[in-house]
C-alpha cells in the first residue's frame, strides 16, 4: 500500500481515536498537509533553499475575512531538520500526528495555542510523500501578533 | 615709556644735536667740503638713537623687545620648611601661612585663604629671590580668580603681597596686588614697580613626573604696572600688557611671580570639579578617571556645555561601576557626543546585556540616516530645551500600566517638565526576548518612538521643526491624533530612514537573496507570486505600529489583538502589508 493512502486511511480513524490531551502535553508535533488552494495554501516563498510558506485557512461559514495560521520553515538561523522516514514512522507516532480536520475540530484559537506550545513541530507534506520514504520538515508557526505591534 | 619721556628725550636731543653743532663749527677748521658736513650730521642722528636708546634702558618699566640680561634666572620647587629658613625673621608671615595665632599682635584666625604650602616656587635671579605660593579661598566667592601670595626678597629687605589674578579669555590677566602682611587683606595696595608674570615652559625633553621643575624655562609674560608706583590705592589696569610675550628682559628689582603652565588649565578642571557633589568627587576620585575626565574637558576647550554628560558619566559609574576600560571609553564618548539632551546613559555599552549591545548598535546606525538627523537628533541635540531620554525595560505596558497589555516601546512626556521618555521593552531586543524582532524592525520600533517624541515636541512648540512642519503643511496633532498623522504625513520619512539604513541593516547576500529569491503572493494567499520588494517593504514596515487608528482601519482594515484580520477594506492592501511583514521576518536574518 502506498504510504499516503496509508495516512488518507489512518487519520480520520484516528482523528476520533486520539487523545487530544496527549496531543496537548506533548513536545513535538505532526502535521499533515495536503495543499486545495483553498483551506490549505502552499506557496513558495524562498527559491534559494527552496522553502515553502504552509497555511491553513479557517472557513467560518463564509465569513471574511477568514482566520489562518502560517508554518514556515525557518532558515534564519540555523538550517531547519529533515528527515525521511519510513511508513512503520507514521504507525509508531499516529498519536501525535494531526491534519486539517483536526484543527478545524478544536477551533482557530485552540489550534493557533496548541501550536504555540509545541517545542518542535513537523510538516508532512503530501507532496514529499514518495514510494518508500516520507520527507519530513520542521516549521515554526508565524506569531501573527508581529502585525500588530503596540508601539 | 610715557608722552612726557618722549618729549624730554627728542627736547635732550635736540640740545645735544644743537650744542655738538655748535661745538663742531667753533672746534673744527672751517672748510666747504660738504661730505665732511653730512658726515657730522650723520654722527649726531646716530647720538641722538643711542641718547634716546640709553633713555629707554634706564626706564624702570621693561619694554618689549628689551636687550636680554645676562643674570642667570633659576626656579625651584622648595618646601614650607625651606622658606621658613630663608625669611626666619619674619614670624608674622610665617605665622600667617601656617596659621599659627601665636603672635599678640596679629591673629589670623579670620583669614579667608588656604595656603599651599607643599608647592612652593622659589624664583631667583642675582639678589632678587621671590616665593610663589597658591593660595585659595576658603569659600569660593567668584570661580574666576586666582591668588597667589608672593614673598619677595630683595637682598636683605622682604617683603610680602597676594596677588589677584582675573580669568579673561582663557588666559589669567592680574587684577590686583595687596599687601599680604595685614590683618586682613582689605583692597589697600602695595606699591609695585612691575610685576613680571614668568610661566615654566612646558618641558617635553625631560621627565618631571619626580616633581621637579625644568632646569631651562625660557618663555615668560610679563604685566607692567600692576598696583601703584604712587600706592594711592588704586589698580591700573595693565590688562593689555599682559598679552606681551618675550624673552624675560632682565628688570632684577620687578616683583616676579611664577605660574605654572597648567594654571589655565588646572583652574578650568578645579572650575569643574567645584560643579560636582561631595560624592561625584569621591567617585572621581575613586574611579581613577581623573585623567580621563580632564583630557576630555581639554579636548573640549573646558567648554561648560560638556559638564552635564560629565557627571552623568559619574552619576553612571555610581550605580555600575566600570572596570573595563574599553567600556569606560565608550561611556565617556558617548555621554560627550550625547549631550545631555538625548539621554541615553540608562543604556550603557556592555557586553553582558545584549539588549544594551542592540539598542546602541542600532540607535548608531539610525544617526547614520540624514533624514533621521533632520527629524530627531536636529531638534533634540541641539537644542537645550527639549529633553529626550531613552530606556530599557524587562517589560513595557500600553500607557507605563502593568495592569494593561504588554507592548513593545512606549514614549510619553512629563506634563511639567515636557521631557520625553521613551521607554523600549528588552523583550523584543534580547535573543531570547519573547517578543523579539530583526534588526530592521527593531530600527523601525525605536524610530516609530523618536517619531512620537518628534511629534510631542513640535505639538507643543510650534515654531520648531519649522522646516518639516512646513513640508507636511499640516495641523499638529495630539497625543490621540499621532498614529493618524504618522499614518498619513510620517510615512514617507520613516521609507526615507529606512532605506537609508537598510544596508547597514541586512548583509549584502541577505539582501540580494530578499531581491531575488523571496516570493510574496497579492491580493491573495493563492495568487502567482512576485518578487519581493524593498520599497514596499519599508511601507509596509513602516505602518506596522499604526493598526488602530482610524485611517488605517478605514483604508486596510482592521485586525484583532492577535494579528487576525477581522475586517478588510482593501484586499490589495491588507494583504500586501500581511505579506511583507511576514515574509520580511521570515526571511530577513535577525
Amino acid at each position: 500500500m502506498k504510504p499516503y493512502l496509508y495516512i488518507l486511511l489512518i487519520i480520520p480513524c484516528l482523528l476520533f481515536s486520539q487523545d487530544i490531551e496527549k496531543i496537548k502535553v506533548t513536545d513535538t508535533l505532526y502535521i499533515y498537509f495536503k495543499n486545495d488552494n483553498v483551506n490549505q495554501i502552499k506557496n513558495l516563498a524562498n527559491s534559494k533553499h527552496p522553502s515553502f510558506n504552509y497555511i491553513f485557512v479557517y472557513d467560518l461559514k463564509g465569513i471574511k475575512p477568514r482566520q489562518s495560521f502560517n508554518l514556515f520553515e525557518d532558515y534564519r538561523t540555523e538550517i531547519p531538520e529533515t528527515k525521511l522516514v519510513r511508513k512503520s514512522f507514521l504507525k509508531k507516532n499516529k498519536n501525535i500526528i494531526v491534519n486539517y480536520d483536526f484543527f478545524s475540530k478544536i477551533g482557530f484559537r485552540e489550534a493557533e495555542q496548541l501550536l504555540f506550545n509545541k517545542k518542535r513541530i513537523y510538516l508532512i507534506d503530501n507532496d514529499n510523500i514518495h514510494c518508500s520514504k516520507i520527507k519530513i520538515l520542521e516549521v515554526k508557526i508565524f506569531d501573527n501578533k508581529l502585525l500588530v505591534p503596540d508601539e | 615709556m610715557g608722552s612726557e619721556a618722549i618729549i624730554v628725550f627728542l627736547l635732550a636731543g635736540i640740545v645735544l644735536v644743537a650744542g655738538a653743532n655748535f661745538l663742531s663749527n667753533l672746534l673744527s677748521p672751517k672748510s666747504d667740503n660738504t661730505q665732511k658736513t653730512i658726515d657730522v650730521k650723520k654722527l649726531h642722528l646716530l647720538l641722538l638713537i643711542l641718547l634716546t636708546l640709553t633713555n629707554c634702558e634706564n626706564d624702570a618699566v621693561l619694554q618689549e623687545n628689551a636687550k636680554p640680561t645676562q643674570t642667570t634666572k633659576e626656579i625651584k620647587n622648595i618646601s614650607f620648611e625651606e622658606l621658613k629658613l630663608k625669611i626666619v625673621k619674619e614670624t608674622d608671615i610665617i605665622n600667617k601661612l601656617s596659621k599659627k595665632n601665636n603672635t599678640a599682635k596679629a591673629k589670623f584666625d579670620d583669614d579667608d585663604f588656604i595656603y599651599e604650602l607643599d608647592s612652593i616656587k622659589e624664583f631667583t635671579q642675582g639678589n632678587y629671590h621671590s616665593y610663589t605660593i597658591n593660595a585659595h579661598k576658603k569659600v569660593a566667592e567668584n570661580n574666576s580668580f586666582l591668588y597667589k601670595v608672593l614673598v619677595e626678597k630683595r637682598n636683605d629687605t622682604i617683603s610680602s603681597k597676594i596677588i589677584t589674578f582675573e580669568y579673561q579669555n582663557k588666559k589669567f590677566v592680574p587684577k590686583s596686588v595687596s599687601d599680604f602682611n595685614l590683618k586682613k587683606i582689605n583692597g589697600r595696595y602695595a606699591p609695585v614697580d612691575a610685576l613680571i608674570i614668568f610661566v615654566e615652559e612646558k618641558c617635553t625633553c625631560h621627565d618631571h613626573s619626580d616633581g621637579s621643575s625644568c632646569d631651562h624655562p625660557t618663555t615668560t609674560k610679563y604685566a607692567l604696572g600692576i598696583g601703584s608706583t604712587t600706592g594711592s590705592g588704586s589698580t591700573s589696569s595693565s590688562g593689555n600688557s599682559t598679552t606681551t610675550y618675550n624673552s624675560y628682559g632682565g628688570g632684577g628689582s620687578s616683583t616676579t611671580v611664577v605660574l605654572s603652565p597648567y594654571e589655565e588649565e588646572i583652574f578650568e578642571f578645579r572650575n569643574f570639579t567645584e560643579t560636582l557633589s561631595v560624592e561625584n568627587k569621591q567617585i572621581l576620585i575613586d574611579s581613577k578617571i581623573g585623567i580621563t575626565i580632564f583630557n576630555l574637558l581639554k579636548e573640549n576647550e573646558f567648554n561648560p556645555e560638556i559638564y552635564k554628560p560629565l557627571v552623568f558619566a559619574l552619576e553612571f559609574l555610581k550605580k555600575e561601576p566600570l572596570t573595563n576600560y574599553v567600556d569606560l571609553q565608550k561611556l565617556l564618548n558617548d555621554t560627550q557626543n550625547s549631550p545631555f539632551n538625548i539621554d541615553r546613559l540608562s543604556i550603557p555599552y556592555n557586553l553582558t546585556k545584549p539588549e544594551n549591545q542592540n539598542f546602541n548598535e542600532l540607535y548608531d546606525i539610525l544617526k547614520t540616516s540624514p533624514t533621521f538627523k533632520e527629524l530627531f537628533i536636529d531638534l533634540f541635540q541641539d537644542d537645550k530645551r527639549f529633553n529626550v531620554k531613552f530606556e530599557i525595560a524587562d517589560h513595557v505596558f500600553e500607557d507605563n500600566d502593568p495592569a494593561k497589555k504588554e507592548v513593545h516601546a512606549t514614549t510619553s512626556q512629563d506634563p511639567v517638565t515636557k521631557n520625553i521618555t521613551i521607554k523600549i521593552s528588552k523583550q523584543i531586543l534580547s535573543p531570547d526576548g519573547t517578543m523579539r524582532q530583526t534588526k530592521i524592525e527593531n530600527a523601525k520600533t525605536i524610530l516609530h518612538e523618536c517619531i512620537h517624541a518628534y511629534l510631542f515636541t513640535i505639538s507643543s512648540n510650534p515654531l520648531v521643526g519649522k522646516d518639516i512642519a512646513e513640508v507636511i503643511n499640516t495641523v499638529l496633532p495630539t497625543v490621540a491624533e499621532q498614529h493618524d498623522f504618522m499614518y498619513n504625513k510620517m510615512i514617507p520619512t520613516m521609507v526615507n530612514v529606512l532605506s537609508q539604513i537598510k544596508d547597514l541593516l541586512v548583509t549584502p547576500a541577505n539582501n540580494l537573496e530578499m531581491k531575488d529569491n523571496v516570493y510574496v503572493h497579492i491580493p491573495f494567499n493563492y495568487s502567482p507570486s512576485t518578487h519581493f520588494d524593498w520599497n514596499d517593504y519599508y511601507h509596509n514596515l513602516a505602518l506596522a505600529g499604526l493598526q488602530s487608528c482610524a485611517f488605517f482601519k478605514n483604508e486596510i482594515g482592521t485586525f484583532n489583538s492577535a494579528g487576525q484580520p477581522l475586517i478588510t477594506i482593501n484586499q490589495t492592501l491588507m494583504q500586501s502589508f500581511v505579506e511583507y511583514i511576514r515574509l520580511g521576518h521570515q526571511n530577513i536574518h535577525p
